[in-house]
């Protein structure tokens, strides 16, 4: 479960050169535990980033701020699945943004890097990114307990508002 | 009839359901029960949760830093239930403080991927009178209790599971009519006569999926006495991931139907509401009744649930001295898992007495396993 990312985005109008600083951030993801199609729903505040120019630079997000609202399931998804020991960041990386269009950046999760699309949703300063990710794909073992399992797609949502650095 | 009847036949053979559970993202009671409507004998998952997330953290130091293990699904599962209640009335027509052993039950059940099975059995307190007749008189009525316990097959049902969301269940089982909150001794189940003396015998099969759901079964008559073949069907959806609402019908000839609207939400933080709503036609008598139940409730901490209640009952409506309204506070406290006790003190007019206004009161001590 987790998958814990998000970012990218932003860019905005980045005509501007340089860098950008984030106002409340927040970064979600649903997964759903089956059967009984339990909603888990994770909420994490760790998101930094760091910007090369108008149209590219990355997100890192600290999968240790994660909650899910349940302490052992936080403790589990945390340790045992996404194994923040070794792996404790999930970096988003984009080039060539352009805020009109979706974007497909590249997500490192788990030590491992996929492609990933991503919606985008601009108002004002405020962004709205939304992607999936399969857990299988960043070889996060599908998480179980106690008989309900985790469906390998996991939806994630990231806001924040972005400014420009003066 | 005594008022404090209308509580015990609701709160009988049920463990706990706690709909309240849906806000927390558990839309679908099977997350926590075998039984597809809620209540009754725990998954592996749902004792899980009752430590984590229901009741009051304990954890010592070395807990919190080492946290359980993961519990393995179980198939078997022996458990029970005991239920007392300290009920406290006081208006025109009586005032009284009693204790009320109310019930015991043993249970087992299996339970695996594809096939499920439940028996319960115990104890529940006994009507004054004796005769089952006099028994199923009361029980729509709220007659009197107290003469003893009488012993019960509260459930024996057998059940297929089917891609994880289809179940066919068959056999003695509660209707899963309505919202199975624990709150409905208030009237809404007892007047509908979902009670404990209203387990059936019949065959359901539901669809719990992500966003919406059915439920329809056939039942026998509850007895010789109490109607026909009933029909229950019941449409579920989740409009957000941590919400749901419920319409219902049952068909009961020649007896009755009755329309039902029930929801959980939350609201702000760690705040709530409930309701269930419902308007029933009695065939027989050619009359209308409704029987309404809403519920704001507050998480004040883990396993601390406060909670302003109103229930307001009217069997027929043409007629007021049927109307009954409680409504007032009440918190519910979970210690630790497998216990919690409720305490409520509502205010209560009951147009049968002539009341203006009393009060009704109680401590209701709950364990199970």
């Amino acid at each position: 479960m987790k998958a814990s990312l998000l970012f990218f985005i932003f860019a905005l109008s980045f005509q501007a050169q340089g860098e950008w600083v984030l106002r409340n951030p927040k970064v979600e993801f649903t997964a759903t535990g089956r059967p009984a199609m339990i909603k888990i729903k994770g909420e994490g505040n760790g998101l930094k980033i760091k910007s090369e120019d108008a149209r590219s630079g990355s997100f890192q997000f600290e999968l240790a701020t994660l909650k899910t609202g349940i302490k052992t399931r936080d403790e589990h998804m945390k340790n045992k699945y996404l194994e923040i020991g070794k792996f404790p960041v999930a970096e988003f990386s984009f080039k060539e943004f352009d805020p009109a269009q979706s974007l497909v950046g590249r997500l490192k999760l788990h030590g491992v890097e996929q492609n990933v699309p991503v919606r985008i949703t601009k108002s004002g300063a405020h962004y709205l990114a939304e992607f999936e990710i399969k857990l299988s794909d960043f070889q996060i073992e599908l998480p179980s307990f106690a008989g309900i399992k985790v469906a390998d797609l996991v939806r994630v949502t990231t806001e924040f508002e972005a400014e420009e650095k003066k | 009839m005594k008022f404090w009847l209308v509580l015990l036949f609701v709160l009988a053979p049920r463990a706990w359901p706690y709909p309240e559970m849906i806000r927390h993202g558990y839309t679908n009671c099977t997350a926590c029960h075998i039984s597809p409507t809620g209540g009754g004998a725990l998954t592996a998952y749902g004792d899980s949760l009752a430590r984590e997330l229901l009741s009051y953290q304990w954890k010592s130091q070395a807990e919190k830093e080492n946290p359980e293990d993961e519990p393995k699904p179980r198939r078997f599962h022996l458990g029970g239930e005991i239920r007392v209640l300290s009920l406290y009335l006081n208006n025109q027509h009586e005032t009284s403080r009693k204790w009320i052993p109310m019930q015991v039950h043993g249970e087992a059940s299996y339970n695996d991927e594809f096939f499920a099975a439940n028996l319960r059995l115990g104890l529940v307190a006994k009507p004054d009178g004796g005769s089952e007749e006099e028994e199923a008189d009361e029980s729509d009525e709220g007659g009197g209790f107290g003469d003893g316990f009488s012993g019960q097959v509260a459930t024996a049902y057998v059940m297929a599971r089917y891609a994880e969301i289809w179940n066919l269940r068959l056999g003695r089982f509660l209707p899963g009519y309505g919202l199975n909150n624990s709150m409905h001794f208030l009237g809404t189940r007892g007047g509908l006569g979902f009670g404990f003396k209203d387990q059936r015998t019949g065959l359901e099969i539901s669809r719990l999926g992500e966003r919406w759901g059915a439920v329809v079964a056939i039942f026998g008559a509850r007895d010789e006495n109490q109607g026909e073949n009933s029909r229950l069907f019941q449409f579920q959806y989740s409009p957000t991931d941590k919400s749901k609402v419920a319409l219902n019908f049952w068909n009961e000839d020649p007896l009755r139907n009755i329309f039902g609207v029930w929801a959980v939400t939350p609201l702000y933080g760690s705040a709530y509401l409930s309701f269930d709503l419902n308007r029933q036609r009695e065939l027989d008598l050619k009359t209308t009744g409704h029987y309404y139940f809403v519920q704001l409730g507050y998480e004040m901490t883990q396993g601390v649930q406060a909670r302003l209640l109103w229930d307001r009952q009217q069997r027929d409506e043409t007629r007021s001295y049927t109307k009954v309204v409680r409504y007032g506070p009440s918190i519910q406290i979970f210690p630790s898992p497998y216990f919690d006790l409720e305490l409520a003190w509502l205010k209560e007019h009951n147009r049968l007495y002539n009341s203006s206004q009393g009060d009704y009161a109680y401590i209701l001590l709950h364990g199970y396993y």
